[in-house]
């Protein structure tokens, strides 16, 4: 088990080393030198070649990659070119309105996700299974924006129950909960929905009835055992979804997490805070994956090390 | 200590119209067990194998499952990367031959293949895929491509209507006709029948046997016909070589073969055929045990394990090959009186 | 199957006109056409692509078309779906939005399974040491999240609609990659792609007359089921501002700015948004239909 995650972990290297590289290239390839933002128009080419310096920009290109890898380790993320913070402090103080939003919508997604798969499998073709797939579909056809701001609008504006944005209270928190939590579990549905099929056509199942147990009693202590050992490990992989996802939703009901300090930096051209928070996105999305692989293979027996 | 082989084979009559000649042919495939231990693993699929085919006649290979026998086929075809030794065809060595010439190769030799269901295209007319060959091997006049399919379709026993039809509209025999065409349709003299009967119905193996015995006689063909069917080997086949865990261990004109086999193997495979006489007493030739891995096969005669006449010679020397009487090899220790 | 044809005899070279295989896979063909939800799918698609190819005619104004005495003006007659801040007509607007939609899905679509075809080819077909180079690199951008990687090269490159059909195909080709590998590895092994060997065939024919007409089926699956993928994310990235630009008229773009006008001007939002998921749903749904119908194995 310890060599498998010992596995795992060294196998996230390469993909955390190609994040770093495209990460790296965004401050070079991006039209403009950072050197103009903070300089200004009009600043001597002393003071442009002294900035320079500071931020390494006259070292050759790999030596520049070496320092920006070495600088990360020691969890430095260089420095916001707008507010002249470090951009580590900048994106701990935000992170946790992130998490904190993707927790409680994962959790609200599996609530009702998991209840929805498995009444549609066990009732396949009825108007149970007919209603939740179609609603699932649906779902899975709204754009996150696009159902952030339908709800908005209703629960904000025509009925007034919720604040229409910002962040604070957990009022604020509930409609963001739902857009995310309510599109994710339209997905999970489906998969809960086809790994319940799966098993309930297995061997083990209609023996089980031929042997005369109640159907309820087979469906619940066998079948959704095993039909949830895929389910639980789509647990890692679907957080790190939301976490890449929250760039949309952080925008959509203006909070203040790492998602919408991106998309604010990119139009600012603060380019370090840019890097810093695909990084630390993309980095809680492969843990994420990480966690997927992990619990997959503690649940299921079969899986070799 | 292929000595005595070699200097036997020079003397004898019908190699020298050998149509085919197989020296020292190896097939080892690596095995990666994973990327960190890389231990230098290999599945001996062919271990050192000499014979050759003459002019105009069928040469049967059998053994089991495993023993080799298709990997044998394709090596012959220069198929695989990892065969090493002489493959020595029309005066050249098949496996060192360059991509230009082995597709010259290819219209010389032909390979056709066991399951009818796999080998053709699904997406191709039977029309198409036979003339696919002919424009592959630039035979550049239409007219000339159309009346060749036409001939060739003929000469398999089917006809013209069934050229626009795709494979699925064929039962199995029909379609390893069409495979039989289309190796055909450049003339080739030398064809490998990968136990191309091995997938149909009994009732139409004997169809496709006779086919091929026509064909050879009309066009003066040479076979290797694998297989593990021993009625239908012997009814084919001019001479038989048997094959046990990627060596050859006897090989022998039929009819000496199956009335004096020499080789203990070769006796028990001939005595699991049914024997139609129930007084006849043969258990004592039914061999036990399971054929060993191939990754790590028995040291000295790979026989040994299951063989009852074993010795303490038997497990550390490789035996050579032995004549035992005209045109009859074996490779055992012993004169033993099967 | 199999056994159904060793029954009959063989030596009966009759036509077997009644082919079995071919009638099955003409009744599933007839059952695809009359599944509904695939018929709805479809007509939702055409209508599209007309609306696309017609919206000069269709748009009763220019999409930028500045108005700004009837700014934020309600549906009515004159303007069915209302107008923006600037006046300028919503329905024009959504018309002309159409062709960013099926332009950039296509774009995406075509330019990744570009980049799926030649990698996957190469990979499956070869195998060796090229295909672990290969899905090396492949595992990386497949594990890498898609929308922050899109962000992050769109943020190097710029905001535009060209730079966001590069980063979108930029992130999505590792999954055609994947499967027409796969697809590749598998048919490899059969008898009839050993035989272009045999005969003499190059790999040029092998692949392209051989083996590629027979891995269509899921490609074509995969594909139909990307094309909504990318018309979403053409939407969202736009919606944050890092698509297509004013006065461009995205339907992510539009729904953009309409949001600070969500309290007065609700229309601005919701005809685009409910057209975009009626457009998504289509796609979908005609995409799982076809998968049931070409390849059931992706369900």
């Amino acid at each position: 088990m310890l060599r498998y995650i010992i596995k795992k972990l060294l196998l996230m290297i390469p993909a955390l080393l190609g994040l770093t590289i495209i990460v790296f290239l965004i401050l070079h390839l991006s039209p403009g030198s950072p050197v103009d933002l903070i300089a200004g128009p009009n600043a001597s080419p002393e003071v442009r070649e002294n900035i320079e310096k500071k931020l390494g920009l006259d070292q050759s290109l790999h030596a520049q990659y070496f320092t920006f890898i070495k600088n990360i380790l020691t969890g430095d993320l260089g420095t916001s070119i707008l507010q002249n913070r470090s951009v580590a402090e900048i994106i701990s103080e935000r992170i946790r309105i992130t998490f904190e939003l993707g927790i409680y919508a994962l959790i609200f997604s599996f609530v009702i996700s998991i209840p929805i798969g498995v009444i549609a499998a066990i009732k396949r073709n009825t108007m149970a299974d007919y209603v939740s797939m179609t609603g699932a579909l649906i779902g899975l056809s709204l754009p996150t924006f696009l159902f952030g701001l339908l709800l908005l609008y209703i629960f904000g504006y025509k009925l007034g129950w919720l604040p229409l944005s910002g962040y604070g209270t957990y009022q604020h928190l509930i409609l963001p909960t739902l857009t995310v939590g309510l599109t994710d579990a339209a997905i999970t549905a489906r998969m809960v929905r086809s790994s319940m099929l799966e098993q309930i056509r297995q061997d083990y199942i209609r023996t089980a009835k031929s042997k005369g147990l109640r159907e309820e009693k087979i469906l619940f202590k066998h079948a959704l055992k095993n039909a949830m050992i895929p389910i639980i490990t789509l647990f890692g992989m679907r957080l790190g979804l939301i976490f890449g996802g929250s760039v949309i939703i952080e925008t959509v009901f203006s909070i203040p997490g790492i998602g919408k300090l991106m998309v604010d930096s990119i139009f600012s051209r603060d380019y370090p805070i840019v890097q810093g928070s695909i990084l630390v996105l993309a980095t809680l999305v492969l843990i994420g994956n990480l966690i997927s692989d992990i619990l997959y293979a503690a649940v299921d027996p079969r899986i070799k090390y | 200590m292929y000595v005595v082989g070699r200097f036997e084979r020079g003397i004898h009559m019908a190699e020298k119209k050998a149509i085919l000649k197989v020296n020292n042919l190896k097939v080892y495939f690596p095995i990666n067990e994973s990327i960190l231990s890389r231990r230098a693993k290999h599945v001996k699929a062919i271990d050192d194998i000499d014979l050759y085919i003459a002019n105009g006649e069928t040469l049967g290979l059998v053994g089991e499952s495993g023993c080799g026998k298709s990997t044998t086929g394709r090596a012959i075809l220069g198929l695989l990367k990892e065969a090493e030794g002489e493959v020595i065809f029309d005066g050249n060595n098949v496996l060192k031959m360059k991509n230009k010439q082995l597709k010259g190769l290819r219209k010389e030799m032909q390979l056709v293949f066991q399951d009818p269901f796999a080998s053709l295209n699904p997406r191709m007319k039977i029309g198409d895929v036979l003339e696919e060959v002919l424009v592959v091997h630039k035979m550049k006049n239409k007219e000339k491509r159309k009346s060749r399919v036409k001939d060739l379709i003929q000469l398999v026993g089917l006809n013209e209507q069934h050229l626009n039809r795709y494979p699925h509209e064929f039962s199995g025999g029909q379609r390893q006709r069409i495979v039989i065409a289309r190796a055909l349709a450049m003339n080739p003299k030398f064809i490998v029948c990968d136990e191309i009967v091995s997938a149909l119905d009994v009732s139409i193996q004997s169809q496709i046997i006779n086919l091929l015995e026509d064909l050879q006689k009309k066009l003066n063909l040479t076979y290797l016909f694998i297989g593990h069917d021993l009625s239908i080997i012997r009814h084919i086949s001019d001479r038989i070589a048997v094959m046990y865990l990627g060596k050859i261990v006897e090989i022998a004109d039929k009819n000496d073969l199956f009335e004096r086999p020499k080789h203990p193997y070769t006796k028990a495979l001939l005595s699991a055929v049914l024997v139609p006489d129930p007084e006849q007493n043969n258990e004592d030739v039914i061999i036990e045990g399971e054929t060993p891995n191939p990754i790590n096969p028995p040291q000295g005669c790979r026989f040994h394990t299951r063989c009852k006449f074993a010795t303490e010679k038997c497990k550390v020397d490789i035996p050579s090959k032995r004549k035992v009487a005209h045109n009859h090899f074996v490779h055992c220790h012993y004169d033993l009186n099967l | 199957m199999k056994e159904n044809y060793l029954i009959q005899q063989d030596n009966k070279l009759e036509p077997e006109h009644s082919s079995y295989e071919s009638s099955k896979q003409l009744e599933l063909f007839k059952e695809f056409l009359s599944n509904k939800t695939a018929i709805f799918g479809a007509a939702i698609m055409f209508i599209t692509i007309i609306t696309a190819i017609f919206a000069p005619v269709i748009a009763p104004y220019p999409y930028d078309y500045i108005d700004l005495p009837k700014m934020l003006t309600p549906p009515n007659n004159e303007h069915i779906f209302g107008t923006d801040d600037l006046g300028r007509d919503i329905f024009s607007r959504v018309v002309y939005g159409t062709r960013i939609s099926l332009v950039v899905g296509f774009g995406v679509v075509a330019l990744s399974l570009l980049i799926g075809l030649v990698l996957g080819v190469i990979a499956g077909y070869f195998g060796g040491r090229i295909d672990s180079i290969i899905m090396g690199i492949t595992d990386i951008f497949g594990s890498l999240p898609v929308i922050l990687l899109a962000i992050a090269i769109i943020a190097a490159l710029g905001p535009n609609l060209i730079n966001l059909i590069i980063a979108m195909a930029l992130v999505s080709w590792s999954r055609y990659t994947r499967l027409i590998r796969a697809e590749f590895l598998s048919l490899r092994e059969q008898e009839f792609i050993e035989a272009t060997r045999v005969l003499g065939m190059s790999s040029f024919r092998t692949i392209f007359k051989h083996m590629l007409p027979n891995a269509m089926a899921p490609i074509i699956v995969l594909t139909t089921m990307e094309f909504p993928v990318a018309i979403i994310s053409e939407a969202s990235l736009s919606f944050l501002g890092l698509g297509a630009q004013p006065p461009t008229p995205s339907w992510g773009s539009i729904i953009s700015g309409g949001r600070m006008y969500i309290v007065e001007a609700p229309w601005i939002i919701f005809f685009p948004g409910l057209l975009l998921a009626i457009l998504v749903l289509a796609f979908n749904l005609f995409g799982d239909s076809l998968r049931d119908f070409l390849d059931p194995r992706l369900k």
